[in-house]
């Protein structure tokens, strides 16, 4: 047989064929036939996969952004896996995109690079020293492996050189500061007087049929919001709170007890010595003996520390070391200090450091609450724990029998539960329990509103968890206009009010256009005035409206004034005058507003620049989600 | 092919076809070892460059960032001389521009983007940006008719928005006010049309002051004299 297959190989057409898995192989490698084919990649970008891994990096890491911008205080299901994705996997493609750019461009990181980004990051380091231990400790916590986080600042050093390169590279020219600066740092003259609402408020009696004709025209308006009558079980660990036990209130009185914070602690100062790379033991020993000498003649620690001790760190602070509670040192220090009198030295001991002389400068002795003290506290929490499994495994019982059930009162009997009743649960429902988001949008979800069914268990804390279904649903009903009466002769006297008192800026402004001083006319009727010179665009003494609405206005001819009148935020209006324009000078700007001009530009060129490269880069790629 | 008979002949074989081949032999293995080694040579020889490159670049960043301009400045020009092939040489240069720029040394950053022009691949984002930036200093040394000539005249890729509110600054310069809130106009449109949000509360603002707005209407309004309305009468309305 072997003979055939030898035979068979001599061929031109099995050489060729030979030759293409030779060639296969030494290209893509053996990964290419072993590894292939099955992939569960969320996404290809330009024929780069995306993983699951990466996309649920990206989640945490929004997921946490989000987190800490809101300082807590958010919304559940936003943080929600389904809420995140889409956003999350937009931000690594854009990121991909830009880091393929990158090395397409050339552009690389070293590992000595990013080995020196790392051991400068402030964040592992003790007293201003990379320490290993915190960084190893710090990777864990946030999910990196050591290998991953160096990944991921490579990453990050690549975006920001390209970054730096075309968008941090911009700039503001001298003439773009000077034009920029005469529209920015422009001033006007602004007299203006107020026309309050509160001298129109008296309209009158407001007739019957324009009542009527309102409500009719506004009708839509004049509706009760759609709401749900629900029944509900809310379940609480509250509810499942049982008297502990007296015994197990002394077994977690002990536990506490050994637990840190009830140890006796020690202050110590050191005096280490190390044997010197070329010092030789006997060398080493004097040194040792020399030290014990000077100790033991009573010579002062803080003095013979300074002056013998190799421990840069403390040697200048009398060889303090700060305090123990007995886990701190070494093993053969503790011992050591564990069974050291106060203001009294030990003999050498040795640690892998070198040889310490030891001194206790203060002990303070454990002052361990009594069981009468903690008890409340000891007591609340054990009973807390028990009673949120107690709570966990109804919850969980509920969870099947709700889930399976017609209506709530099967499972409320089976597990011996109340189904408690809420009326006119709306929308956007601000008080009560139903002022919960998750409630309300399990209320008015497709399968319980629409289907009729039983709601998932939700859980609103650890501690309170809620199974609701609705029993009525009321569709909005237009208001008869009894009911609606008193708010439309209100907002008709509103309307009515406005109308006047807009008459009476209109004619005030007429008034000042055909030539009235503004300020006297404001004082004959009883208006207040004021007058602003020179102001420029970032004022914040006059009102915001009245500022943007005069700097729109066309300048007037030198030696005239525009009027104009504009509505205030709160009612009311203001007639103004406009006198003067003078544009803005780069050089009569103080030197930090030049500087945030400057910064204004630039910044603006510059995220221009930054918007359209992703933009093209990303109609130039081949993207393709999976998901 | 037969096979062979003894291993004596086998040998013999070998040795024929050894004197008939040897020599090419050996020469297609230095060949091809040489051709190997000479790329992979080339290949660390471009990643050094690559690594020498970035690490002198991210100095560059560092000065920039603690405002030392001499030794960013430095550190850009180096990086010009020994790298200039490399895209860290590119992004020196534009970095001495606007160096440049800040100290009003107009002529020099006209150079360094000159310079960006010359190595940058034409049409590469690199290059489209340099050219905008040059139409921009040229602009602002005097000669805005120049200026417009070099926008006029490149094709902006994706930079569009950017080409335009740059036309707008340069017609706005020569008090082409009209031509100016058109560019501006189409500078705005075409910022947001990406779908990638942008901040350009300048370009707005400059745009607003190029479209004033007459003062309302109180046309048919009596002018009227301030009604004489009497303090104490007000106030028993409002109470």
């Amino acid at each position: 047989m072997l003979q055939d297959i030898r035979k068979s190989t001599q061929g031109t057409t099995a050489k060729i064929i030979v030759g293409l898995i030779v060639l296969a192989f030494a290209f893509w490698g053996v990964e290419s036939i072993l590894l292939g084919g099955s992939s569960n990649a969320v996404a290809e970008i330009n024929g780069e996969e995306v993983s699951p891994v990466e996309l649920q990096q990206a989640i945490n890491v929004e997921r946490r952004r989000l987190v800490s911008q809101s300082g807590g205080e958010i919304d559940p299901a936003l943080l929600e896996e389904e809420a995140l994705t889409q956003g999350a996997l937009q931000d690594l493609i854009a990121r991909k995109l830009m880091l393929q750019s990158a090395r397409e461009r050339g552009m690389t990181v070293s590992n000595a690079q990013i080995g020196a980004v790392i051991a400068g990051m402030p964040q592992f380091q003790i007293d201003g020293v990379f320490s290993e231990d915190l960084y190893r400790a710090a990777l864990g916590e946030a999910g990196y492996s050591p290998n991953s986080f160096r990944m991921a600042v490579h990453d990050d050093m690549l975006l920001s050189q390209l970054r730096s390169g075309l968008a941090a590279s911009e700039f503001a020219t001298p003439a773009e500061l000077a034009t920029d600066a005469s529209i920015i740092a422009e001033m006007r003259d602004i007299r203006f007087l107020t026309v309050g609402l509160e001298a129109f408020q008296d309209v009158g009696e407001i007739a019957e049929g324009d009542i009527e004709a309102y409500y009719d025209a506004n009708a839509e308006s004049f509706r009760t919001p759609e709401s749900v009558d629900l029944n509900y079980i809310e379940l609480r660990a509250e509810d499942y709170r049982q008297p502990v036990d007296e015994d197990a209130l002394r077994v977690a009185f002990e536990q506490e007890l050994q637990n840190a914070g009830y140890q006796t602690e020690s202050r110590v100062s050191h005096i280490m010595l190390v044997q010197g790379a070329d010092e030789s033991d006997d060398a080493y020993a004097q040194r040792i003996a020399e030290v014990q000498a000077k100790l033991d003649a009573g010579g002062d620690f803080a003095e013979l520390a300074a002056e013998y001790s190799d421990d840069p760190g403390s040697a200048a602070s009398g060889g303090d070391l700060g305090y123990t509670a007995g886990d701190v040192f070494p093993e053969p220090m503790e011992e050591a200090i564990a069974v050291l009198e106060p203001e009294r030295i030990s003999a050498p001991v040795t640690t892998d450091s070198g040889t310490h002389f030891l001194l206790v400068t203060e002990r303070r002795e454990a002052a361990p609450p009594s069981f009468e003290e903690l008890r409340p506290q000891l007591e609340h929490t054990l009973a807390m724990d028990a009673a949120r499994d107690e709570l966990l495994r109804v919850v969980e019982a509920l969870k099947d029998l709700a889930f399976n059930a017609e209506d709530l009162s099967g499972p409320a009997e089976e597990l011996d539960l109340e189904v408690s009743e809420v009326e006119g649960v709306t929308r956007d429902q601000s008080e009560g329990l139903f002022a919960n988001d998750s409630l309300r949008q399990a209320a008015f979800s497709d399968e319980v509103l629409g289907g009729g069914m039983n709601s998932d268990v939700i859980e609103l804390s650890p501690e309170e968890w809620v199974v609701l279904r609705v029993r009525e649903h009321h569709d909005p009903e237009v208001l008869p206009l009894a009911e609606v009466r008193e708010q439309i002769v209100a907002q008709i006297s509103q309307e009515r009010a406005l109308a006047a008192a807009e008459q009476a800026a209109q004619r005030a402004a007429a008034a000042v256009r055909a030539g009235s001083s503004l300020v006297d006319y404001a004082a004959d009727a009883g208006y207040a005035s004021q007058v602003e010179l020179a102001v420029n665009r970032t004022n914040t003494t006059m009102p915001r409206e009245l500022l943007v609405d005069a700097f729109r206005l066309h300048a007037p001819a030198e030696g005239e004034s525009s009027v104009s009148y504009v509505a205030a935020a709160g009612g009311g209006f203001y007639v103004y005058e406009l006198a003067r324009v003078t544009p803005g000078s780069l050089a009569v700007l103080p030197e930090i507003q030049r500087e945030s001009l400057r910064r204004l530009i630039s910044g603006e060129y510059g995220s221009l620049i930054d918007s359209a490269y992703r933009q093209s880069l990303r109609e130039a790629a081949d993207i393709e989600v999976m998901l | 092919m037969d096979t062979y008979r003894s291993e004596e002949e086998q040998v013999e074989a070998l040795k024929r076809w050894w004197d008939e081949n040897g020599r090419s032999t050996i020469t297609a293995i230095i060949f091809a070892l040489a051709v190997a080694f000479g790329w992979q040579g080339w290949q660390t020889y471009r990643e050094d460059q690559s690594v020498n490159a970035s690490t002198r670049y991210q100095a560059l960043l560092q000065s920039l960032s603690t405002d030392d301009t001499e030794a960013a400045m430095a550190a850009a020009g180096e990086l010009k001389r020994e790298h200039p092939g490399t895209a860290y040489a590119e992004f020196a240069a534009l970095h001495l521009a606007r160096l440049h720029v800040i100290k009003g040394e107009l002529p020099q950053a006209e150079e360094e983007l000159r310079w960006v022009l010359t190595k940058a691949a034409k049409g590469s984002e690199t290059y489209q940006v340099a050219q905008l930036r040059l139409a921009r200093v040229v602009a602002s040394a005097g000669d805005a008719a120049q200026a417009l000539e070099i926008l006029g005249g490149a094709d902006p890729g994706g930079f569009a928005a950017a080409y335009q509110m740059a036309r707008g600054d340069i017609l706005l310069l020569q008090d082409r006010r009209d031509e100016a809130r058109a560019a501006y106009g189409a500078a705005l449109m075409q910022a947001g049309s990406g779908g990638e949000p942008v901040n350009v509360a300048l370009l707005q603002e400059k745009l607003q002051s190029l479209t004033p707005q007459a003062p309302r209407s109180v046309d048919g309004v009596e002018p009227v004299a301030a009604p004489p309305v009497l303090e104490d009468e007000l106030t028993e309305d409002s109470e």
